[in-house]
């Protein structure tokens, strides 16, 4: 047990001591903060072995809240989801922590920096690590305050101020939704704990609760509400725009937050919570469209950007689409193993493209760089092998895991076929901006200014020991997965948590089949429904094994056009991406201005909330309380004042007059009544 | 026997007579005898009532009331001389130093 409140409470004593003793040990918090966060790593690998080897734990530690009829306790749940998760989180931030000695030497807020990751480090393995919802929600919330902390972390520029407001804004949209599943949650089963809901909401398959006048499943609403959650988090389509912002932030957190961690929080709630998300058809559809979309939407604006932390943020929220379609299709083994891959290939990328923009003197357009080999080349190789990784080419891990959604896509009846065909071309984009990237930054023409030529060198050890650390694992973690030789381990670890006896796991293929099978049952068309039924059961019955293999040479061919397209456009200085841009100027102009989504939303969001705050002060505030209300009440009392003060005239005859008349009439009155 | 009702009478009439000179008239001395007047309709007015209900009480209160009087006019005499000392007037209607 003890070990299970070790891991995450290691880097919470980092972030207590760096955070409280920064004044006497300036620049030193290193010391603390990274041998305590490998430490967390060390107990999750340990935890991991444990877990393969059939020992999980869930309990409850304490009573947080006994309220009445609603109870809440802290407890811990540890399964092989958990333990995946456990190790990514310290693996990352262990590498992170360590990069972060190197990148952020000499800055003014090194060790505030140190103690904010190792906060969060602490919030994201509470989160992952709950049994109950409401502990999650603890977890959801911290993590992202650390990402409003840590974006902002160089607070005298505007741009970051800016970027950390729209952060945690988005977010706490998607957490509004997120709370009231929970409460939903509560309402309908009458606990927040993981077990008992899992266990009871089964009974509540059929209940509905009345919406806008007619009655919607509650499963249903709570699966959405939910959903919201994690589409603020995880930067799905329509709260996404807060992560190219994010970029804002040093490196180090773009790659541990925005890439490997906060942003899969997301996809583990709705992993976790695959029992609820399971009985209902109508969720699962909406989340692997918005999967899908979010996919295909981020992957064509990270066609055309030019910063390349950009590049890799919209290249985030394009992978966290597959993994989101992922769920939405069932497939929830599939995503979380290219969670996993992702984590550490994304991670990588990240690193690395902030090793160069460290050696470039804090460039980050990559139209001023090129040739950048010749000054790095552990950088060099460690990027290109992430970049390898993300592409989807063999041997490289995101190779099998891009390949298992795509599959399980394809495997999902008429439905799933489609958004198979999506998930294709979005790799096609994927290894075309990847590669595009690589090839302006580290060979193409030499755009790199003569100052900062001179200046550029490899990065020092603390950067590069995390570099390869990940390039290795971008390789090496993939294998793990595979269906081809050998046991396929991923499969074999986490499929128990999701055909349980509390899964609700619907019959193969059901979810998306079953979808499309009411829309074709609706048009009168049940014949095709079934079909559809049928062969995604039969494909998983295991009989397509060619067919598995046929799609997966075919996604690596597309893949492999992919980087030979951005290999001819790129790799030797040309006019013809000039000349397509110009053609296509429109379409261009979209992609690069991430298709005016911001504009939209400052439009018809910002603007009017801000013009009614101006309202609400110049109007509201400074006028009627300030000058009617409060200055009112001073003048009217002064008025009054100037009014009744010519009843004072000085002469005692008239205040004898008026005391004679009043007690005269009171008499009186007294009298007659 | 006269009755009651006519001392009570005389009382009030006496009383009123006395509120209005408290009140219209412009020499200080002037309202200092309505006040006297004022005080001696209410002894009237005991008086009245002490024979009336056969009780002596009243009586008795008219010497608390006689005293207080006589007390009152000797203060109001002095704030009388202070203010013609310090305002050459005792005419009530220039003394309204706390107007407005």
């Amino acid at each position: 047990m003890l070990t299970y409140l070790l891991i995450p409470l290691m880097p919470f004593a980092g972030f207590l001591i760096a955070g409280l003793f920064q004044r006497w040990m300036r620049g030193k918090t290193h010391w603390v903060c990274v041998p305590l966060v490998f430490a967390s790593l060390a107990l999750s690998l340990k935890v991991f072995v444990d877990v393969a080897a059939g020992h999980t734990a869930y309990f409850d530690l304490y009573t947080w809240i006994p309220s009445g009829d609603f109870t809440a306790s802290v407890g811990i749940m540890v399964d092989s989801l958990t333990a995946s998760m456990l190790v990514l989180v310290t693996l990352v931030s262990s590498l992170v922590h360590l990069y972060t000695v190197g990148y952020m030497r000499g800055d003014k807020g090194y060790d505030r920096f140190f103690a904010y990751i190792s906060l969060f480090t602490f919030s994201m393995l509470v989160l992952v690590m709950s049994n109950n919802f409401l502990q999650l929600f603890f977890g959801w919330e911290m993590v992202g305050l650390c990402s409003y902390l840590l974006i902002v972390h160089w607070y005298d520029r505007p741009a970051a101020t800016a970027a950390s407001f729209k952060a945690f804004i988005q977010n706490r949209v998607g957490d509004f939704g997120f709370a009231l599943g929970v409460i939903l949650i509560w309402v309908t089963v009458g606990s927040v704990d993981y077990q008992t809901v899992f266990a009871a909401i089964g009974d509540h398959t059929a209940d509905t609760i009345p919406f806008f006048g007619t009655e919607v499943r509650v499963v249903t609403v709570i699966a959405l509400l939910l959903f919201v959650g994690a589409v603020g988090k995880s930067a799905q389509f329509l709260l996404h725009s807060w992560l190219p912002d994010a970029m804002e932030g040093p490196t180090p957190i773009s790659a541990l937050i925005h890439a490997a961690t906060m942003v899969t929080a997301g996809i583990f709630m709705v992993s976790r919570n695959h029992p609820i998300f399971n009985l209902s058809d109508t969720a699962m559809g909406t989340v692997a469209v918005v999967g899908a979309f979010t996919a295909f939407f981020g992957a064509t604006i990270a066609l055309t950007q030019n910063d390349i932390k950009k590049v890799v943020a919209y290249s985030t929220m394009s992978q966290l689409g597959y993994m989101v379609m992922a769920c939405g299709l069932g497939a929830y083994v599939a995503g979380m193993f290219h969670l996993l891959t992702h984590g550490v290939f994304k991670a990588l990328l990240f690193l690395a493209a902030g090793s160069v923009i460290h050696a470039l003197s804090a460039e980050q357009d990559i139209r001023k760089m090129g040739q950048v080999k010749k000054y790095m080349p552990t950088t060099y190789w460690t990027m290109l092998w992430g970049s390898l990784a993300l592409a989807g080419i063999f041997p490289f891990a995101g190779f099998f895991s891009k390949d298992e959604i795509l599959w399980q896509a394809f495997a999902s009846g008429t439905f799933g076929k489609f958004m198979w065909l999506i998930g294709v071309i979005v790799a096609f984009m994927t290894a075309f901006y990847t590669f595009r990237v690589f090839f302006l930054v580290f060979h193409g023409a030499d755009n790199v200014e003569e100052e900062v030529g001179h200046h550029a060198h490899e990065s020092p050890w603390v950067i590069t020991v995390p570099l390869v650390t990940l390039a290795v694992g971008s390789l090496v973690v993939g294998w793990l997965g595979n269906p081809m030789f050998g046991p396929n381990y991923v499969h074999e670890f986490l499929s128990p948590v999701f055909t349980s006896a509390t899964s609700h796991v619907p019959a193969a293929g059901h979810a998306a089949a079953g979808l499309v099978a009411d829309a074709f049952a609706a048009g009168g068309m049940e014949a095709t429904g079934e079909m559809a039924g049928e062969m995604a059961g039969a494909a998983e019955g295991g009989h397509s094994k060619v067919l598995e293999m046929f799609l997966m040479l075919f996604s690596l061919a597309v893949a492999g056009a992919g980087i030979w397209l951005a290999y001819q456009w790129y790799y030797r200085p040309s006019p013809v991406p000039a000349r397509v841009a110009e053609s296509y100027k429109g379409l261009h102009a979209g992609s690069l201005n991430k298709w005016y989504w911001d504009e939209l939303y400052d439009a018809v969001f910002t603007r009017p909330t801000l013009r009614l705050a101006d309202r609400l002060w110049r109007i509201a505030d400074e006028i009627v309380i300030d000058k009617v209300l409060v200055d009112g009440v001073g003048i009217t009392t002064k008025i009054g004042g100037e009014i009744l003060k010519f009843f004072q005239t000085g002469r005692v005859q008239h205040y004898a007059m008026v005391m004679s008349l009043g007690i005269f009439f009171i008499v009186g009155g007294f009298f007659l009544f | 026997m006269v009755p009651l009702s006519a001392y009570v009478i005389l009382s009030a009439l006496i009383f009123f007579i006395g509120v209005v000179g408290v009140v219209t008239r412009r020499s200080i001395i002037v309202i200092l005898l309505s006040i006297e007047l004022m005080l001696n309709a209410v002894n009237i007015n005991f008086v009245a009532f002490a024979h009336h209900l056969e009780s002596i009480t009243g009586q008795v209160f008219v010497f608390f009331t006689l005293t207080v009087a006589a007390a009152e006019v000797a203060v109001g005499l002095a704030l009388l001389i202070a203010i013609y000392r310090n305002r050459r007037t005792v005419n009530v209607e220039e003394l309204d130093l706390m107007k407005w």
